[in-house]
């Protein structure tokens, strides 16, 4: 027990946890409106990531990068909603078979990266990173930006949706998709629309986790479990809930230390989510549904 | 030589694991993305009992069959409480747990190096190899197929398949759908259990790399592509994704990109079937012929004698009360569908429950079965106090229902549907299950007494076709033939003949007579007042949540007030009493 520590902790806590708020709310917003259990968005991030890579590898600024891995995010997440699930959906498929279909998809995609790029770990290039030091505590400019561009792309979000008409059709959508068309929504357009959103959230996140460490082949999946964790702890269907939930989850990861020995670490966030699941399945932030 | 023997081996164990996931996904329908978790429990069972507690090899498999089970129905006690996603994510939780226990609990997992040796056995041979393991490993998946298949195609497989298409139904039949989970969970585990062990032995080392998530994800595709609920599709499924990384090494490829290409390979092929097979290679009504000829479509209903069927053994007497319900209640967030409701419901009669859309009349259904639990109020059956019992035991009591949107099985074929309501039936458990010469006996009859309420509703001659095939309105008849078949003698029936070709209609409304002057205890919930008064003896009018009148229809109807509820120009006053 090093009381000392938590300060330090927190701190660590809250940034990862920013990271996985944006995440939670970038798989959230394409879970709670299409109801597609999206496991390939493991691949978006890493498609994300890999273009941040090549563009750093041209010597491109920062930005740059950031902004192709976005693009190529959003990109593969909406050519995924167009080209399978939805002729999926359009056959009728059962929710366990799209989910199935995603699963292939994230499996195939991922090994053809590792065809192209090779297995190897790819630095991302660009960005000279530099320590921070405020009297006890320390971090780095890295994460500094990670939560950084994280919160800015959850607001935006947030802004979206409730301040423009396209946020009201989306919510429209996800709260009654029956009735929204009925009042002459367009799913199929809002589907596509929620995943490129969430998908260049998703690419950006890649990206940003290659600065952090490397660009690897599988490199996507365990940040979007704990995006998927963060999403139904906080509650389906709330950007406020999923921003708690992954913040609430960076923080366990990091406090956990205190009293698990490291390698127990990666189990809390699956424990927390077990007591929610069987305590409050609809979630900590349970939304009034009509 | 070797080499081929040693895929053949490898496909062998990957078949055992698919049973075992096929009997959860395939058949129950409950996802479990952490089969390659369990199994790694019956691996790292034997290895550890071989070369640290010293027990010999059978006993070893032993270990890991208890092992795997008792981790596995571990898990069915959160995973029985969430559904759809939130399991997925609850057995993928699992997964990553256990894959993080193997890796850092070295003293007992040797940690990401593992087990080494781990005894062969020899079976007489000097230098164990693929060639002289194959009889063993062979004799595994039979004993895993035998298991697989005789409990996937007895009674008690058929109910499990009952709860993949629709859990309400399979409990308003009388099924406990909690005991059939857990156990489905506690047989996926000996076979994962079966195969883990096995596999040990076969690879004299085991390490965490091969009960990963991606083992797990493996064994999906495995089962899927084979044909979800159809064993020998997991047999073909798993010698074709099993053996198709060995041929690569054989055409020259490095070990590495055989690997990549095994998992660019099979994650296709999970998209590609998704897309445009998803049934599989082998659907699960393989040998299901789309319609069987020759058989007249049921006998006239004359011609049949109510007593040739199994109908229960009725020991109420004619007009005394066999359900009485008293005072319910039951709010939703302010809105009361039953506000003080009573009611009685005589043996060989036939009760109304009629009254305007919302009234609350399916809701008094679902207090009576148990569906719902009453806030407030008391339910008993031949005197016997069932308020507090839940709807499958109800159902074994003798008190059914069945629903407006009829809730068929159209995964199954329209015998199955009828044969999965008969009670007691040889081989519905576990321990009835290893009585197979009663299990083959019982088949024949349980056969011929669905076929019997089959021809009573006139759908003998489509008892092969899968339920999906069928019209609406033949629902509705297969619904009456299953409610039949679980001997009930309180029949609860929510709109029987709506939606049903009229001449089919007149023959439901003369069954439900006959069933009534045989002694079943019936109430009904119908909209078509010419019905209500056509077979009803009493009904009680409902409002808001309330009996506010009874007596014969003839009275109910002749009075204005309740028209004038009924037809909505009025709301109902309670206390108001018609007749």
């Amino acid at each position: 027990m090093e009381l000392d520590a938590i300060p330090q902790l927190v701190l660590d806590g809250l940034l990862t946890g920013s990271f996985y708020a944006m995440l939670a709310v970038s798989f959230g917003l394409i879970f709670a409106t299409t109801r597609t259990f999206h496991f390939a968005h493991a691949l978006t991030l890493t498609a994300g990531a890999y273009a941040a890579v090549v563009v750093g590898e041209r010597g491109l600024p920062f930005v740059l990068a950031l902004l192709a891995a976005g693009a190529v995010g959003g990109a593969v997440g909406w050519l995924t909603d167009a080209g399978l699930y939805r002729p999926l959906r359009r056959r009728g498929a059962l929710s366990l078979n799209i989910f199935l279909a995603s699963l292939g998809l994230l499996i195939a995609g991922e090994a053809v990266i590792q065809f192209v790029f090779g297995p190897n770990s790819r630095p991302l290039r660009g960005f000279t990173a530099a320590g921070l030091q405020a009297g006890p505590i320390a971090t780095g400019t890295v994460q500094v930006v990670m939560a950084g561009v994280s919160w800015g792309l959850v607001i935006l979000v947030a802004c979206f949706l409730h301040f423009t008409r396209y946020g009201l059709a989306v919510r429209g959508v996800e709260s009654n998709a029956f009735l929204a068309e009925a009042f002459g929504i367009d799913r199929g357009r809002i589907f596509g629309l929620v995943f490129a959103i969430g998908s260049v959230m998703a690419g950006v996140g890649g990206a940003l986790l290659a600065l952090q460490d490397t660009a690897t082949p599988t490199m996507g999946l365990a940040p979007i479990l704990a995006a998927f964790i963060a999403v139904f702890i906080g509650g389906i269907g709330s950007v406020a809930g999923a921003v708690i939930g992954g913040v609430l989850l960076g923080l366990l990861e990091h406090l956990g230390g205190i009293v698990l020995p490291g390698y127990l670490q990666t189990i809390v966030a699956f424990v927390l989510l077990f007591v929610v699941l069987l305590v409050r399945p609809s979630g900590l932030v349970a939304r009034a549904r009509g | 030589m070797q080499f081929y023997i040693d895929i053949v081996n490898a496909a062998l164990i990957v078949a055992v694991l698919g049973f075992s996931v096929n009997l959860l996904v395939g058949y129950t329908g409950l996802v479990s993305m952490a089969q390659g978790a369990v199994y790694g429990v019956g691996s790292y069972a034997a290895a550890v009992a071989a070369t640290k507690a010293g027990l010999p090899f059978p006993l070893t498999i032993l270990a890991s069959i208890a092992a795997a089970t008792l981790v596995s129905v571990l898990m069915s006690w959160p995973a029985l409480r969430v559904k759809g996603e939130y399991l997925i994510l609850l057995t993928l939780a699992v997964q990553l747990v256990l894959s993080g226990v193997y890796e850092a609990w070295v003293p007992v997992t040797g940690g990401t190096s593992g087990i080494a040796g781990i005894p062969q056995p020899a079976f007489g041979a000097e230098f164990p190899g693929p060639g002289t393991l194959l009889p063993f490993v062979l004799a595994v998946f039979v004993v895993g197929f035998g298991v697989s298949l005789w409990v996937g195609h007895s009674p008690f497989g058929r109910t499990l398949r009952v709860i993949r298409e629709d859990e309400s139904a399979a409990e308003s039949v009388g099924k406990h759908v909690t005991y059939y989970k857990v156990a489905v969970f506690a047989l996926a585990g000996a076979l994962a259990g079966l195969a883990g062990g096995t596999y040990a032995h076969y690879q004299a080392f085991v390490n965490p790399v091969s009960f990963s998530l991606d083992q797990s994800i493996f064994l999906m595709a495995v089962v899927v592509l084979g044909g979800a609920g159809n064993l020998f599709g997991t047999v073909i499924g798993a010698a074709v994704l099993a053996s198709f990384p060995q041929l690569l090494l054989l055409a020259n490829f490095d070990n590495q990109v055989a690997a990549v290409a095994q998992r660019f390979l099979y994650g296709l092929l999970l998209v590609l079937f998704m897309l445009y097979r998803p049934q599989g290679l082998v659907p699960e009504y393989f040998r299901l012929r789309r319609r069987t000829p020759g058989r007249p479509l049921g006998r006239d209903l004359a011609e049949i004698q109510i007593t040739d069927l199994n109908f229960c053994k009725i020991t109420a007497k004619g007009g005394s009360v066999v359900l009485r319900a008293t005072d319910l209640h039951k709010s939703f967030d302010g809105v009361k569908p039953a506000d003080g409701l009573s009611m009685v419901l005589p043996a060989g009669r036939i009760t109304a429950l009629v009254g305007p859309n919302g009234a609350g009349k399916t809701t008094v259904f679902n207090l009576l079965t148990g569906f719902v639990p009453p806030d407030r109020g008391r339910v008993t059956l031949h005197a016997e106090d069932i308020t507090h019992l839940p709807t499958w035991q109800r159902a074994r009591r003798g008190l059914v229902r069945s629903f407006q949107d009829v809730r068929i099985c159209e995964g199954l074929s329209v015998l199955d549907n009828v044969r999965t309501a008969i009670p007691r039936q040889a081989g519905e458990t576990v321990g009835s299950l290893l009585l197979a010469p009663a299990v083959i006996r019982a088949r024949r009859a349980h056969v011929e007494a669905a076929m019997s309420y089959l021809e009573f509703v006139g759908l003998a001659g489509r008892a092969n076709e899968p339920a999906a095939a069928l019209p609406f309105g033949e629902h509705k008849l297969l619904a009456i033939a299953r409610l039949l078949a679980t001997e009930a003698d309180v029949l609860l029936l929510d709109e029987p003949a709506s939606g049903v070709d009229r001449a089919w209609a007149e023959r439901v409304l003369d069954l439900i007579r006959r069933l009534a002057d045989e002694g079943k205890t019936i109430c009904l919930v119908e909209h078509n007042l010419d019905v209500v008064r056509a077979l009803a003896d009493r009904a009680y009018f409902m409002d808001a949540g309330r009996i506010i009148a009874e007596g014969t229809p003839e009275e109910l109807m002749a009075d204005e007030h309740l028209a004038a509820v009924y037809f909505g120009t009025r709301s109902g006053r309670p206390g108001h009493a018609g007749g």
